[in-house]
This record gives structure tokens, C-alpha cells and sequence, in this order.
């Protein structure tokens, strides 16, 4: 059976998108998603249904694949589906190779990432004798690749990330191991939440493997490149097919994959296997767990039990560590000179995946700082729309989607330290409010004490 | 019964809310009240996105109907969407400008027009789901007020003049201030002979209340917003206002985007529901799934056609056949889908159809909103709903609450 | 406006009846340069023509059954995708035989499509079903022909238009009370401007019972004569009722039935060709993929002329089941709407000369001097929208026969072009006037087939109609019945539930449609107009309530009732409710 439509068009969609309310040109998820998908294929020879220039004309690029018409969506239609067709259209206009030249380069985030990483030691040498002169050359690059030179760009980690072999791939039934599929923001840019991660896993009690992984297909699907994100399914169900085979038999039992990053699950999840027909895809999506969920679910006994034996001995450091060297924006929030305050940001994918907030849930229940409450803007889209927000064509209009969000969480004051999965919504609210922000589980981890880098 | 084992997880809750309409956010928020652990599972935010916010229908004057209303109020209020104060029935006029009454309406839309009040009917002429003028004359002659309009163009700001983008616009303070200018300029005239002056329902998701109150110290008369067209502003700024704050109590967990289509029952009693991935398990469980409209009972064609008595539920809890309500043979006298429900009892509690011949209840199940054949037999009225829905949250929060101690003494 | 407001109009021929025939007649009189007038008393194709199955046969069809019929219409297929190419999409035909289907039909199909000039070229099984995903694996032969899709709306509206810049008056709304007679026969009409809406008009009379003349016009209805030499009389299934005006004499020489078929439509592409049942005609065995839906009928039943033709659930079920057999998986498809047309079967004629399906397909031209009666009269009915062109023609040749002239037809050389709107400068008509008809849209480009800019507001988010190009169309003086058979507004998912009150409101900003015999109207005339558009839509809904629509219906209802504040009882959309 072909799918069928049941958009019985009631405009739910419309109202709960972020970009609509941004944006007066953008024609909304109803009229891009469901109505033009419908229209494809039915036009007629002297007229010719819809094509790229309509998709222009309904203003498809600035479609952020937030995902929040499907969960408005009261016929359960999965709209961003049809809206990225609408977007994927905009690349085969005549017109549009510098588009498509951004549009790839975002959607090779393995071959930028790797990029950047060799530009690691020159970038960090650059940094050090010539800091002025460092960033205008990477504003250059960053002009020269069609990105915002507004956007701060994470400063070069030392290495990129991996876990030490030793934790071993021989799991057992007792201490299974975890696949931890980092994702490319972790491996390339940030893989302090990696660490977190994997320690606060190993508290739990499991060993954990990264195995080999590339990028998870999410930013080159948003971008319309359907293809790469189809090969980068391909290449991760290969890959972390032989892991899961090589786990499964050693330890008896399947291991869990887990991925800090929601955006990264929500592809494995969701998407993988509409990208690649096939049990594999849907096999691999059953093992699949955003780390919250993880954490608070399965492995929550022994994490909570893990967290208590480390309060009575070491002092617990809620920054995850990350606080000392780090030039804070604001002073006397440490663990020294009273509680934490803390919020968190659900980011949409987190919202996709419909797991609810489970980290900042277990935060709370295991009496962590003090949550503060930004109040109903903060419920919102924070407006970087994964890396779209970092392209020079589309900053202004990610904050104007983001502003409500963003005032939100400027008017808490510089004192909270604002908790979301979301490495690209960390980027937009530090970047806009100077917040400082974290993993939620760097937070787990420094109460465990672990070692987080 | 379904719920093949391929959950991989468990979440434990007092009680399960499936369904996240108005019926399901009001039953939760019941439940909650208790101090009770509430999880919401549901596909969507339901129907919401299409609720002008007004609650139409009749409250019943009974001790439950006023305990309801206080509940919602007050709930609402700390919520952020303050309702009206106003006992009794409100006239007002509909998106078409046909007379309409509420029961209950957030504040911003509170207006009494009796006939022959003076109204002024304000549109933007880039929001073509509300036609001042066809209001103003339609008003006019079937409600009998005395009805002018003006039109306001708010610039290419509004681009293509979708509801949401508006409401953001005057979220937006500075371009607000300016609208209060111009709003004083052409309309002051005009607004000081009126009574009262419409206007559509986007000013603003966060700040309407206080768009509104400036807007009526601008123009010196009283401002309310008309129920408008989907995209409906007011419907969304329930549903995440609400959402927000049983999110924020810290005891509710909302999991939107997650389609219940599994369940396990034992002895009468729902031990979870599933979907797919996770068990919800809980004491007891609120059903608020919509019913046709929301998709939680599926008729097929066959059950169209009469020729199966069988429709399913997306929640796979309550029977497989849903007892039809009123029975198929009723088919023609009302809508097709009023002549499905799930059947329940007085309490609310869902009958097993094709077991027992259809005696026995699910004793920790709840049925409430459209789902329930009560609010099925009296069409869709948010009044009907909000009561089912907070009697619905409550029981089943009591039944919780009963368990609980039983368990810990 | 009263009585003594009299309409009076001359020209050349007048053709009753803006369906496919009356329309097809109007373009082939115009290309052979005489002077045209159309009177139809509703809308455009708002009859048969508004209901068919979107089908440009290949004819195979009814090669086990009607080689004539079979072999008019693959002559007429093959110049159609020539002369109408902007209006063909081709999607190539099958016709599949399943399992429990009689393989003797198939070899006497075959015979019958050779007969007829056609060889049905096999189509391998499993190429067809991997083309043809959701055809049911129990098919055992198919075989390809040349069948397509045709957008019969857009191809009527650019007849007229395109027509009417040649000269051509088209008066909708305009019901012809009887015949203009003298000693020398038929030399006119006189007609009657009905007000109020299309549905009104549809409902009020659809035929009149044969020898009384039709319902006393309304107070203040316009009122006219339009005279003419010649008299066409092109209403289809209704074609013996209006002879019947001309006296009994006239009637008995049309011997035409009416004969109702149900269509269903779902939402979505469920094939990319017309797929048809191998088997000998019967229900439910036509699949069209028909622009962004599907077409699946039909059945056949005689009907009486006075009814409005509506899909019950009984027949709607009796074609879903049928199309069950080839889509297996049709119950998941959202059932859009239902829909019946009547068929202009002729008694007399094809092979059987029993009524339904069986009875003839080919089409009727009688003079009605030489039959008898009246003459100056002519009767063009019966034949299928395929073979429309070559009805035209026929009948075209015997009006110039009639008129003395010498003039041939063009129709099968003349490419017709896609237009958007109304040409410029030309004489239009929305209803019967004298003098100064309408709008006459000078002011309008002629622009050809230019897509929709989509970059403002929206008239229709589901078919993604443009707000501009609604409202310049209504200020021609089209109503929404129009608007949704040129644009599609509201064959969309929501079927009008939630456009229309929209559309009510840009009615009014468009000053809908404002002239001397309909004088702009208020709110409440607007909402009427808005009204009756919808309960159209809904009338359709009624037997297709389940999967999605019937969470559509049931939205619709609380939508009325929660934000419209209309009793869902009451309101418009009780016709989905009430039998």
C-alpha cells in the first residue's frame, strides 16, 4: 500500500511551529509538508503541479526540521516527513549552486568534522601566538563555507573523542556492555559529554564501548541531501551491526546503544529505518536509547545507589569539574558558596523522541542544586535548528526564532546554568545569553566524580 | 490481550494519563493535585490546535459541576490563562460573526454583547481567517449588535498573515508600542463610542494578557478577542501553558509523540499500557484519547458499513469490539461517529465488550472527553469534557491514593 | 428587477446545457465562426460532466460488450491526447484479471479489442506488481492500453473561455422554461435567471417533469428570450425532459434514461495508472489516479430524473468491496468523499437494448424536423466524456446543415490551450443580463497555464491555492463551486471544513459577485453561499465516514460547535448527519 494522506489540513501544525511564528514568509508546515507533498505528483501536462520554484515561493528552506508538527499533529502524520521533500526540492533549482555548496558541506559533518580535527594542533598554535589574527582567519573560513562569522566556534579540543580500549569489549550478563554512539559533536567538538557520559555508564555498572560509528545522516536529511543521510545509514547499520554481532555473542545478550546527543537517537530511531527498507534498520532502531531514558531506566537502580556511595566520599561537584579553568560568566555558584541553580532546556529532538525529561527528572530526584522554573517561553524552539543556525544566510532568522526563548532564559540572570542534550541548543543559548551550559549528564558525572575529560 | 513483549523498559507511575487534549491535560492535572506521580502518554497535543478556548456548552449546577469549574480556574490562573470570572452564559459572536454563547472563557474574551451593544469589530487585513467586515455585518444582523469595523494592515511584517506569526508580533514589545500608537490613532474615534472593541485571538502567546489590558488603557473602552479560524493562538496557548505547568509541578511527566497501542490486563485491572518501546504501568489509568475525533477509537470501513460491529482503540486496552454506544442501527440519525464509544458506567469505567457479554468493567480505568459515550450522546461541548475530565483525573488519583496505603500499611 | 425586465439575446445557435456536450458544441460552432449562445441553469459541468470518473478511455473497456462504443473511443483517445494534450495526463492503462475472474472473458476481451484495432500488449505479472505496489498479489494476467487521465474542468473552463473570446455568451444560472415557437418551428428559448446559489439551482430543478412547464421563476427573477434559428438541446441525461418542453412528440425521440454511477475517491495515488478489472463490466473495477487522488468506481443503477444523484452507503460499500479485490490494502486509504453522476444512457441503441450498464454507450443526434415535431430542434445526448469532440462535431455538421452553411469542423485539428482565467477584451457573461454582461475582464492578462506564485496568503492551504488569483477570479463573477472546479478549492483533505468560513470572508472582500440582477450581497447571503459550498463537500463525506474522515466529520463537527459556536445539529455540517 503507497501512503496514504490523512492530513484532514486543521492547522494544528501551523500554530506549533517556531518558524511560522519567526518568520512572515514562511508558509508553514501545512501548506509545505502534507498540501505540496500531495501536489507532486499531481499535476497536469499544461500545468505542472508544484516544483522547486514553489517550494521557494513557500519559503521551504527556512524549515529547521524542529519536528514539533508531528507531535501537533492530531492525525499523527509525521509532517516534518513532507516538509523535508518541500526543502529537499529547493536544491535542484537552477539557480541555487551556492546552496547546494552549503548545503553539502553541512551535510558532511564526518568530513568536516575530521577536517577541523586535523586543523586541531595548527588551530590551537594559531590561537596561542596570534589570537587576534587566529579568529579573522577563521571568520574568513567560516565566510568561505557560507557559515555566520557571528557564531562563536568551540575552541579545538585537545583529542578527539574515544574510550579507552581496555573497558573492553568482553562484556558479561552481570556487566553488559553499552554502545555508546557518541555522535559528531562529541567525537569532533566537544568530547568532555563523551567522558560524562561513559563515566557516569561505567557507575552504573556497565562497560562501555564506542565502537565505530560515522555521522548519523541528521544534518545532511535537514539539508535536504536525502542520499548522504541514506549512505550515512548505511555505513552506521554496517558498522554498528558487526559490534552489536560481536557483543551479542561474547556477553549473551544484546547491548543497549546509547547516544547523549537526541538528534543522533532520534535519526537512529526514527529515521534509519525509513531511510533503508529492511529488518536491519528496524532491528538496530530497537537497540537504540537516548541516554536519559537509559539512565533512568534500566540502569537507574544502580546509578542512583552509585551516586549515594559517592556523596559520602567526595564532595559532590555538580559542574562535572568543568567549572575550574573555565572562565565563568558570572561567580558563586559552586558548590562552595550554595546550591546550584539550574534549568533545563528540552531541545525539540529530545521533545521528539517523546522520552520526556528524564535526566533533569533523575536530577531532581536525587536533590541536585536548585531547579529553577523559566517559565512557559522556555518550552519553545531555541532557534538553531541544528546547523542551521550556524549558516551566514540564516543567523538572523534563528534568533528571531529563538528570541522568546533566549529573552526567557536572559531574564533568569547570568547565575543559572542552563542543562540541555542538545549540543546545538548549548551553542544558540550560551552564544545569545552568555548562559553557561551543560550536558545534564556532565552534571551526573561530577557527582559521581568522575573523571569527565 | 495485545502488548507483545517487545518493551524493553518500564516506567511506574500512580497514574496514566493517555490522551493530551483538554480532557487529558485537565484529568492529569486532577490527578496531580494529590501529589501523585502522573505520567501523559499521547500521540499528539489532540485537537487542541483547532479550540477557540471558549468553553461552550452548559455547566450543570450541582456541587461536581462548580467543584470542577473552581478546580479549572484556579489551575488555569497559576497556569497563566486566567479565566473569566463571570457567572453564568456569555454571548458572543463566533469567527463568522454568528451568536455563540460560553460557559467559561479565558479573560481576554470575556464580553457580554447583548443586542444593540456597540461594538467595533478591529481585523488585520493580512489575516484573511478573520474578516472584520463579514463579522460587523453578520453580528450585525443575527446577534443584533450594533456593529462597525475597521481594518488595520500590520505591514509586511505579517508576511503571509498566519495567526502565529501575528500573536509573535505582538509578543514582540517594541513593535507592540508601535501598534498602540496606530491602534490610538485610527481607532480611538471610533472605539470611544463603542462598548466594546474585537479583536481576532493573536495578541500574543505569552503577553496577551497584558497586550490586552494596554490596548484597553489606549483606547479607553474594553478590548476582548474573538474565537478565530485555525491556526487557533488560543487552543495552543492552553495546551503549552497547561503542559507547562504539570511539567513544572515536577510530578507530571509528558510523553507527546508516543502512541499507545498495547496494554496488558489481569483480572479486570490494566496493569500498563505500551507503546512499543516503553510499558507505562500504573495504579490506575485515565483514557482521554479523543474518540473518533482523536483517533482513539479507529473505525474501519467494515464497521462503517455495518458489517462488523467491530472498531478498534488505539489504546488496545478497553475491548476489541469496542461496544458501539448507541449501536450501529442508530447510523443516520446522528453523526456516524457519535455511534462510537467506549461504553462506560456511572463512575466512568469502560465495559469489557466480547467478554461476559459485556459486564465486565476495567475497575482501574477511567473514560473521559469524547471518548466516553456520555460526552458522545451530547456532542462535542468542552463543558462536558472539562467535568469528565477532572471527576475522571480525580477517581482515578483516589483509587491511587486508596492503593498506596494499602500498600504501605 | 421585475418581469419586464426582459433579457433578450440573438445568435446563431443557442445551446442548451454547459456539460462536455454543450460546451464541446459551443467550441466547435465557435472555430466554424457562428454566433453562440450557452444557457445552463447552474454552474459549469455542475451535472454528468461534474461526476465523471476523470477517465479518458482507451475504449477497452467495452470491447467484450460495445465494439462500436469500444472503437469511437480509441480513435477519440488518440486525438484527444493530441488536440487536449494540456489536459491529459497519460498515464497508460491495465486491465488485470484475478484469479477468480473467468479466463473465457479474457480470450473474448482480447478478440474484441483486436476486432477493434487494438492488440493489448501483456504486461508481465511481476513487473506490474513492483510497478504497481499496491495492486493485489491474486492477479494473474494484465494487460497495458492506452488509457489516461483527463482534467475535464480545466478542459471545459478553457472551452468556454477560449470560446467566448471568439464571441461566444455563456449565461450560467439561466433555466430554460420552454421553446419560442412559430409556424416555421423552434426559433428560441425562454429563460429564466435563477438567484441564490449553485445548489439551490441544482436542487430546485434538476428536470421537469415532462410536459409541465418548469417552476414559476421567483419573484424579481430575471426574465428573457434568447432567439435563435437553431436550438441545441445538450442536457445529457436530462435531454428527454427538455425536449419533452417542445411537446410529447419531441420527447418520444429521445429516448434517453439515467442511469447513476458512484464514484469514490481516496486521498492519495494509490496507482500511477488506471487500473481496470478484466473481467465484463461491473462495480467498482476502475482505479484512475486522478491529480493528487484516486478514482474508484463504479456502479450502475436507474435512477428517476427529479433526484439529486447521491452516493448511499450501500453502493459506496458495494464499490469498495469490489475495489478491495484489486487494492487489497484500500481500507487504510483515507476515503476522501463519494460522489454519483448520471449517465445519459440510450435505450434504443448499442447492442442489448437493455437499460444499465448493458444499455448503449454511443450517442444520440436526432433532428427533431425530420424525427418529427419541432423543427429548428436539435438533440445531442448519450456518449461518454471520451468521445465528447467527435459528439460536437456530429452535431456541428448538422446544425451548419441546418443553418445552410458550409462551414467544417476543426475540432480534431485545433489544439485547445490551458487557460488560467479569462481572456482579455472578451464578452462573458456570469448570468443572464442585458446589455453590459458581467465583468468583461479587460483589465485581466491572458496569461496561459502561469503557475500560481504562492509566495502570499493562501485561499486553500490543502491544494495550495492562491489567495490573488482566488479573489481576481471571483471578481469575474465566478462563485466557489467555480473556484473549486478550476482551482480545486476544497478537494483537498478538509474537504471545506476549515476554508470555507475563510472563504466567506474573502467572498466579501472580492465583493462577491456583485451585479443588476444579484445585487452584492450581505453577510448572511455570503455565509449562505459559504454554506451551501460546504454542505456540497460534506454531502459527499456522508457515506465515506470512515478511517480519516470519519475523524474529519467528527472534527468538522466539534469545529463548528467549539469555534464557530453553530449547533453541530444545525450547522453545515448536519448534512453529513442527516440521511
Amino acid at each position: 500500500m503507497t501512503a496514504d494522506d490523512p492530513c484532514v489540513g486543521c492547522a494544528s501544525c501551523v500554530t506549533a511551529c517556531p518558524v511560522a511564528a519567526a518568520d512572515g514568509g514562511f508558509g508553514g508546515p501545512k501548506a509545505l509538508g502534507p498540501a505540496f507533498c500531495r501536489g507532486l505528483d499531481g499535476g497536469w501536462p499544461g500545468n505542472p503541479g508544484l516544483g522547486p520554484a514553489e517550494a521557494a515561493a513557500l519559503g521551504a528552506g527556512a524549515c529547521i526540521q524542529c519536528h514539533r508538527c508531528d507531535l501537533a499533529c492530531p492525525m499523527g502524520l509525521p509532517v516534518s516527513d513532507f516538509t523535508r521533500r518541500a526543502k529537499a526540492l529547493l536544491l535542484s533549482r537552477p539557480g541555487a549552486p551556492y546552496a547546494r555548496y552549503v548545503a553539502r558541506l553541512l551535510a558532511e559533518q564526518e568530513a568536516l568534522g575530521r577536517f577541523i580535527a586535523t586543523m586541531r594542533l595548527p588551530r590551537r598554535l594559531a590561537h596561542r601566538l596570534a589570537p587576534g589574527l587566529a579568529r579573522g582567519a577563521e571568520r574568513l573560513g567560516l565566510q568561505a563555507f557560507g557559515l555566520s562569522p557571528r557564531r562563536s566556534l568551540p575552541s579545538p579540543p585537545a583529542r578527539t573523542f574515544e574510550v579507552p580500549s581496555s573497558d573492553g569489549l568482553a562484556g558479561s550478563r552481570d556487566r553488559p556492555t553499552v554502545l555508546l554512539y557518541a555522535g559528531c559533536h562529541v567525537r569532533f567538538y566537544d568530547p568532555a559529554v563523551g567522558h560524562a557520559a561513559a563515566g557516569v555508564l561505567r557507575a552504573a555498572g556497565y562497560r562501555v564501548k564506542v565502537p565505530a560509528q560515522v555521522c548519523c545522516g541528521s544534518p545532511a536529511l535537514s539539508e535536504g541531501r536525502e542520499d548522504l543521510a541514506v549512505e550515512a545509514a548505511r555505513a552506521n547499520l554496517r558498522l554498528l551491526d558487526q559490534a552489536v554481532a560481536r557483543l551479542s555473542e561474547s556477553q549473551g545478550v544484546e547491548p543497549a546503544i546509547v547516544s547523549p546527543c537526541p538528534s543522533c537517537t532520534l535519526a537512529l530511531r526514527r529515521q534509519f529505518p525509513d531511510l533503508v527498507a529492511g529488518p536491519a534498520a528496524a532491528h538496530l532502531a530497537s537497540l537504540v536509547w537516548d541516554l536519559g531514558e537509559f539512565l533512568s531506566g534500566p540502569a537507574r537502580p544502580r546509578l542512583v545507589e552509585a551516586v549515594q556511595r559517592a556523596r559520602e566520599v567526595v564532595p559532590p561537584d555538580p559542574l562535572g569539574g568543568r567549572g575550574k579553568g573555565q572562565a565563568r560568566p558570572a561567580s558563586g555558584t559552586d558548590s562552595a558558596s550554595g546550591p546550584v541553580l539550574w534549568t533545563h532546556h528540552a531541545s525539540c529532538h529530545l521533545r521528539a523522541l517523546g522520552s520526556g525529561r528524564p535526566l533533569a527528572e533523575l536530577l531532581k530526584a536525587l536533590g541536585v542544586g536548585l531547579p529553577v522554573d523559566g517559565g512557559p517561553a522556555v518550552d519553545g524552539c531555541c532557534g538553531m535548528g541544528g546547523l542551521a543556525g550556524l549558516k551566514a544566510a540564516e543567523h538572523d532568522r534563528s534568533l528571531a526564532v529563538g528570541s522568546p526563548v533566549l529573552r526567557a532564559y536572559e531574564a533568569l540572570g547570568q547565575d543559572v546554568l542552563v542543562l540541555s542534550e542538545c549540543p546545538m541548543c548549548r551553542w544558540q543559548i550560551s552564544d545569545a545569553t552568555g548562559l553557561w551550559s551543560l550536558h545534564p549528564v556532565e552534571v551526573l558525572a561530577g557527582l559521581l566524580g568522575a573523571p569527565s575529560a | 490481550m495485545s502488548g507483545a513483549t517487545t518493551e524493553r523498559s518500564a516506567l511506574d507511575y500512580d497514574v496514566v494519563v493517555v490522551g493530551a487534549g483538554l480532557a487529558g491535560l485537565v484529568a492529569a492535572a486532577s490527578a496531580a493535585e494529590s501529589g501523585l506521580r502522573v505520567g501523559i502518554v499521547a500521540r499528539s497535543s489532540g485537537s487542541l490546535g483547532l479550540w477557540s478556548g471558549l468553553v461552550s456548552g452548559r455547566i450543570p449546577p450541582t456541587e461536581a459541576g462548580a467543584r470542577a469549574v473552581r478546580f479549572f480556574m484556579g489551575y488555569s490562573a497559576a497556569a497563566g490563562l486566567p479565566m473569566a470570572e463571570v457567572p453564568g452564559t456569555l454571548r458572543l459572536v463566533s469567527a463568522t460573526g454568528r451568536p455563540v454563547t460560553s460557559a467559561l472563557t479565558p479573560r481576554t474574551a470575556a464580553a457580554d454583547l447583548a443586542p444593540g451593544s456597540k461594538v467595533l469589530v478591529v481585523g488585520f487585513s493580512e489575516l484573511a481567517d478573520y474578516p472584520a467586515a463579514l463579522i460587523a455585518e453578520t453580528a450585525s444582523r443575527l446577534a443584533g449588535l450594533d456593529c462597525h469595523y475597521r481594518s488595520l494592515s500590520l505591514g509586511s511584517a505579517a508576511g503571509r498573515g498566519l495567526a502565529p506569526r501575528i500573536a509573535r508580533l505582538f509578543d514582540d514589545e517594541e513593535w507592540f508600542d508601535g501598534f498602540l500608537t496606530s491602534a490610538r490613532r485610527f481607532l480611538a474615534a471610533d472605539a470611544s463610542s463603542a462598548s466594546t472593541v474585537l479583536l481576532p485571538p493573536v495578541t500574543g502567546l505569552d503577553h496577551f494578557g497584558r497586550n490586552v489590558a494596554r490596548l484597553e488603557d489606549s483606547l479607553g473602552t474594553a478590548v476582548r478577542e474573538l474565537p478565530a479560524l485555525p491556526p487557533s493562538v488560543p487552543g495552543h496557548r492552553f495546551s503549552r501553558l497547561w503542559r507547562h505547568r504539570l511539567e513544572s509541578t515536577g510530578r507530571v511527566s509528558v510523553h507527546i509523540g508516543r502512541t499507545v497501542t498495547g496494554s496488558r490486563v489481569e483480572n479486570d485491572r490494566c496493569r500498563w499500557v505500551s507503546d512499543g518501546l516503553v510499558r507505562y504501568e500504573a495504579t490506575s489509568f485515565v483514557l482521554a484519547t479523543g474518540g473518533v475525533a482523536g483517533g482513539g477509537i479507529v473505525v474501519g470501513p467494515d464497521a462503517f458499513f455495518g458489517l462488523s460491529r467491530s472498531v478498534g482503540d488505539h489504546a488496545g486496552l478497553v475491548t476489541k469490539p469496542v461496544e458501539p454506544v448507541l449501536g450501529l442501527e442508530t447510523r443516520g440519525e446522528g453523526a456516524a461517529w457519535l455511534t462510537w464509544g467506549v461504553r462506560t458506567d456511572y463512575d466512568g469505567h469502560p465495559y469489557r465488550a466480547g467478554e461476559g457479554g459485556g459486564a465486565r468493567r476495567l475497575e482501574n480505568v477511567y473514560v473521559a472527553g469524547w471518548e466516553a459515550g456520555v460526552s458522545g450522546a451530547t456532542g462535542p461541548q468542552a463543558a462536558s469534557t472539562l467535568l469528565d475530565a477532572y471527576r475522571a483525573g480525580s477517581l482515578a488519583a483516589r483509587d491511587a491514593c486508596l492503593a498506596r496505603e494499602r500498600w504501605e500499611t | 428587477m421585475s418581469r419586464r425586465d426582459v433579457v433578450i439575446d440573438h445568435a446563431d445557435v443557442v445551446i442548451i446545457g454547459g456539460g462536455a456536450t454543450g460546451i464541446g458544441l459551443l467550441w466547435d460552432l465557435s472555430l466554424r465562426g457562428l454566433d453562440v449562445i450557452l444557457l445552463e441553469q447552474a454552474g459549469l459541468a455542475a451535472g454528468t460532466s461534474g461526476a465523471f470518473h476523470g477517465l479518458l478511455h482507451s475504449g477497452m473497456r467495452y470491447a467484450g460488450t460495445d465494439r462500436r462504443t469500444a472503437a469511437e473511443c480509441l480513435e477519440e483517445n488518440a486525438l484527444l491526447k493530441k488536440v487536449a494534450g494540456p489536459f491529459v495526463k497519460d498515464t497508460g492503462g491495465v486491465f488485470c484479471r484475478l484469479d477468480d475472474d473467468d479466463p473465457g472473458w479474457e480470450r473474448r476481451w482480447l478478440d474484441g479489442c483486436r476486432e477493434v484495432g487494438l492488440r493489448p500488449k501483456p504486461f508481465a505479472r511481476n513487473s506490474l506488481l513492483s510497478a504497481e505496489p499496491s495492486l493485489s498479489a491474486r492477479i494473474v494476467s494484465a494487460y497495458a492500453v492506452p488509457d489516461a487521465a483527463i482534467d475535464g474542468f480545466g478542459l471545459l473552463w478553457s472551452l468556454v473561455w477560449s470560446s467566448a473570446a471568439a464571441g461566444a455568451r455563456v449565461y450560467f444560472r439561466a433555466r430554460v422554461t420552454g421553446f419560442l415557437t412559430d409556424d416555421a418551428g423552434v426559433r428560441g428559448v425562454t429563460v429564466v435567471g435563477l438567484g441564490g446559489t449553485e445548489e439551490e439551482a441544482l436542487q430546485s430543478a434538476p428536470a421537469f417533469p415532462a410536459g409541465t412547464p418548469g417552476p414559476a421563476p421567483e419573484p424579481g427573477a430575471a426574465f428573457g428570450e434568447v432567439t435563435a434559428p437553431v436550438v441545441v438541446n445538450a442536457t445529457g441525461p436530462w435531454a428527454r425532459e427538455t425536449a419533452a418542453l417542445a411537446g410529447s412528440a419531441a420527447a418520444s425521440a429521445v429516448p434517453v434514461e439515467q442511469d447513476k454511477g458512484v464514484m469514490l475517491v481516496f486521498n492519495a495515488r494509490l496507482v500511477s495508472r488506471v487500473v481496470n478489472r478484466l473481467r465484463p463490466p461491473a462495480d467498482g473495477d476502475i482505479f484512475v489516479p486522478h491529480g493528487p487522488v484516486t478514482i474508484l468506481g463504479t456502479s450502475s443503477g436507474l435512477v428517476r430524473g427529479d433526484e439529486r444523484p447521491a452516493a448511499t452507503p450501500e453502493e459506496v460499500c458495494l464499490v469498495f468491496e469490489q475495489g478491495q479485490a484489486l487494492v487489497p490494502g484500500l481500507g487504510l486509504a483515507a476515503p476522501l468523499r463519494a460522489y454519483a453522476g448520471v449517465r445519459p444512457l440510450l435505450r434504443a441503441c448499442g447492442s442489448g437494448g437493455e437499460p444499465g450498464r448493458r444499455g448503449g454507450r454511443g450517442f444520440l443526434l436526432v433532428d427533431h424536423g425530420e424525427a418529427g415535431g419541432a423543427a429548428g430542434l436539435v438533440t445531442v445526448a448519450g456518449g461518454k466524456f471520451t468521445t465528447f469532440r467527435a459528439m460536437a462535431q456530429a452535431a456541428g455538421d448538422l446544425v451548419c446543415r441546418l443553418l445552410g452553411k458550409n462551414v467544417p469542423g476543426r475540432t480534431a485539428e485545433v489544439g485547445i490551450p490551458r487557460l488560467r482565467r479569462h481572456p482579455a477584451g472578451t464578452r462573458y457573461a456570469g448570468e443572464p443580463a442585458a446589455g453590459g454582461r458581467g465583468r468583461t475582464g479587460s483589465e485581466r492578462d491572458s496569461s496561459r497555464a502561469r503557475p500560481a506564485r504562492l509566495d502570499g496568503a493562501l485561499a486553500c492551504d490543502c491544494e495550495l491555492v492562491d489567495l490573488a488569483h482566488a479573489m481576481s477570479l471571483l471578481d469575474e463573477g465566478l462563485g466557489l463551486a467555480d473556484l473549486r472546479r478550476l482551482l480545486r478549492v476544497g478537494m483537498g483533505g478538509c474537504q471545506g471544513v476549515f476554508c470555507s468560513p475563510r472563504l466567506a470572508g474573502v467572498l466579501w472582500q472580492a465583493g462577491w459577485p456583485g451585479s443588476r440582477q444579484r445585487p452584492r450581497p450581505d453577510g448572511p447571503a455570503i455565509l449562505a453561499e459559504t454554506a451551501s459550498f460546504e454542505q456540497a463537500r460534506m454531502a459527499g463525506m456522508k457515506s465515506t465516514q470512515w478511517g480519516a474522515q470519519a475523524r474529519l466529520a467528527a472534527l468538522a463537527e466539534a469545529f463548528d460547535e467549539l469555534t464557530l459556536g453553530e449547533d453541530s445539529r444545525a450547522g453545515p455540517h448536519a448534512g453529513v448527519t442527516k440521511q
